[in-house]
């Protein structure tokens, strides 16, 4: 599987480096990363834009930071750098929306200043900004926030029309069909975000490509180095302890 | 005393962390998958929350609020955090060999997880005072521990099932979680009917 | 032999140094970034969110005019009664706009409720609830939302079916308002 790097290093096409992030590696879709905010804020198309929109200013503005400083930032305090630089962004872009989106401010609630934690950030951080040139990695960053907010779009999207009838607040199917309200709460999310995985999973099975099988990051090609902010590669280190006597 | 109790109860069953609050998802669905595992993460779960809440609330309520600089709160936290963590692991692993074996490993993947960070400043957004804030922090965790091993119970169960090939894996476990939190949702509404 | 050990020696403080100062810039740069960012958005968000508060308080209380607060957590909070947070007066004696909050369903409801000059109810607003959505939201619906207006008692109100504890805490929240209304009265004839 091509993965970015490998095409980073092949001097593929700049475009195809926006695309990637979009459709081939998806973050939400294919990657199976920043599942928390896709599913507590997708609850109407637009909440899921606006979340979108916001992680996408965030990645893109810290990974252009990110690789400038790459050759300066000492490789023992990457991480905790790395962090510095992403909460900067966020509390600016939180303190951009709260002035200027105060509506998109009180939908996201504490999601807003959450996304210092999202997986996609971090790890593409550490698996792209840090050793690519600033073109690749700025490219990179608007790949992977398109992808992050389409796939959250369409979530929200399918959420609004499924539990409220509407899009974009415009009533829709709600006139005649009954709006089933539970697509709006958790178990809604879970199952609509299920679906949509099933049918990616179809649609790279029909192209030959292997889906992940395991949540988080255990199966993500950054596990080692992104291991910090997903927590979902316990039982990578579990199995390693198992098989290894310490 | 009231107080705390329905905090707790709130927190767990009502509005738990995981089923209801979508923090902590990664973990949730990756770690779930066996019983040690799921305990295991549970724990260093709580205990993190526990110690970060006990850490950040004073730093914000006497540091941050004071002057000011309420929105410099995500960065301070996450820093707290993180350092927190790494002090505890190495200080876990010079004195308390046995804890560090069982739960060493599960620090450093949550130290920048939704999960933590979430309680943290829901902590500030609910304004708790301190204990409520602590009381809050176990009972997320608390939680999370009880949606964890339901979850990794069930998990074992679909492992043994045929299912068709597009839902293999992470859509069969995400559909198993839908059902899950469902039925958490019937635990709306108690509180009031409990404590009125 | 020394010599080598000593600049090994120096090396690993430098080491030590270099990572710890560099975090440390970062640390800075980025806290500098953020306070200039804020002192710039500062003014913006409380512009934006005083003009929010004022367009609730105008379509609650449509007739009033200059609404200035009367009790707040900074002024006379001692007059504040139970469950009520605020209370604003138009300065064209149209009346007053309160704000009171109770438990909902899924967490706590604050509602603005505009009074007229003689304590009738004028309208109620929702400003914030996470009741659930399709059922308990319901209680911001007119059809609820008329049977308080025109009243100063609560009385008459109809529950919504399938909504009782969402349609309860509305009825608090209003419960509050009035009586902090009637204290209000009681103030106003002494």
């Amino acid at each position: 599987m091509n993965t970015s790097i490998e095409q980073a290093e092949k001097g593929s096409s700049l475009m195809s480096l926006l695309t990637n992030g979009i459709i081939k590696e998806n973050p939400v879709l294919v990657l199976l990363l920043g599942t928390c905010p896709s599913l507590a804020v997708t609850t109407s198309a637009v909440n899921g834009l606006g979340m979108g929109i916001a992680t996408m200013l965030v990645l893109l503005c810290s990974n252009v930071f990110i690789s400038l400083l790459k050759n300066i930032i000492p490789s023992r305090v990457r991480i905790p750098s790395f962090i510095v630089i992403i909460a900067g962004f966020v509390t600016i872009v939180g303190l951009l929306v709260q002035a200027y989106a105060p509506g998109i401010n009180d939908a996201l609630g504490i999601f807003l200043p959450l996304i210092v934690v999202n997986c996609v950030i971090l790890g593409r951080a550490e698996m792209f900004a840090a050793r690519n040139p600033v073109l690749q990695s700025t490219l990179d960053g608007i790949g992977m926030g398109l992808g992050f907010t389409l796939a959250l779009f369409i979530i929200g999207g399918a959420r609004e029309l499924l539990g409220n009838g509407s899009l974009f607040g415009i009533v829709l199917t709600g006139g005649f069909i009954e709006p089933m309200g539970i697509f709006l709460m958790p178990p809604g999310g879970f199952f609509i975000y299920g679906i949509l995985i099933a049918v990616v999973n179809k649609i790279m099975a029909l192209r030959n490509r292997q889906p992940k099988q395991e949540m988080g990051c255990s199966s993500c090609p950054s596990a080692g180095s992104c291991g910090m902010s997903c927590g979902g590669n316990a039982d990578l280190e579990e199995n390693k302890r198992e098989g290894k006597v310490e | 005393m009231k107080e705390i109790l329905i905090i707790l109860m709130s927190v767990i069953l009502v509005d738990n962390f995981v089923l209801s609050k979508f923090l902590g998802i990664c973990p949730f669905l990756g770690v779930s998958k066996k019983l040690n595992s799921a305990v295991g993460m549970s724990f260093a779960v709580t205990f993190v929350m526990i110690m970060a809440t006990a850490v950040t609330y004073p730093i914000y309520t006497n540091l941050l609020e004071p002057y000011k600089l309420e929105y410099l709160q995500t960065i301070v936290f996450i820093l707290v955090i993180a350092a927190l963590v790494q002090l505890v692991e190495i200080s876990l692993k010079k004195y308390v060999p046995i804890l560090h074996r069982s739960l060493g490993i599960y620090l450093p993947l949550i130290t920048t997880n939704c999960a933590v960070l979430g309680a943290v400043l829901l902590n500030i957004k609910e304004e708790y005072t301190y204990i409520q804030s602590i009381f809050n922090a176990m009972g997320a965790g608390i939680g999370f521990l009880l949606a964890m091993v339901l979850f990794s119970g069930i998990r074992q169960r679909i492992e043994h099932n045929p299912i068709p090939l597009a839902f293999k894996g992470v859509p069969s476990i995400l559909m198993a979680a839908s059902i899950v939190a469902l039925s958490f949702m019937g635990f709306g509404g108690i509180i009031e009917n409990i404590f009125n | 032999m020394t010599a080598k050990k000593n600049i090994k020696e120096k090396n690993s403080i430098l080491d030590y140094i270099t990572p710890s100062l560099v975090l440390m810039i970062i640390c800075l740069v980025v806290t500098a970034a953020l306070v200039s960012t804020y002192q710039v958005t500062k003014p913006i968000i409380a512009e934006a969110l005083e003009k929010r508060s004022q367009e609730a308080r105008q379509e609650v209380l449509p007739e009033g005019k200059g609404f200035t607060p009367m009790l707040t957590g900074e002024i006379n909070p001692d007059q504040l009664t139970k469950g009520v947070s605020e209370v604003y007066q138009a300065e064209n004696n149209a009346g007053w706009v309160i704000t009171s909050e109770d438990q909902g369903y899924g967490g706590t409801m604050k509602i603005i409720t505009g009074f007229d000059a003689n304590g009738f109810i004028t309208n109620i607003k929702i400003l914030e609830q996470s009741e659930t959505p399709g059922l308990g939201t319901k209680v911001g619906e007119e059809f609820f939302l008329e049977q308080f207006r025109g009243k100063d008692k609560l009385e008459g109100v109809d529950a919504i079916s399938g909504a009782t504890i969402s349609s309860e805490a509305m009825k608090r929240a209003v419960q509050w308002s009035l009586n902090q209304m009637e204290e209000i009265r009681k103030e106003g004839t002494e």
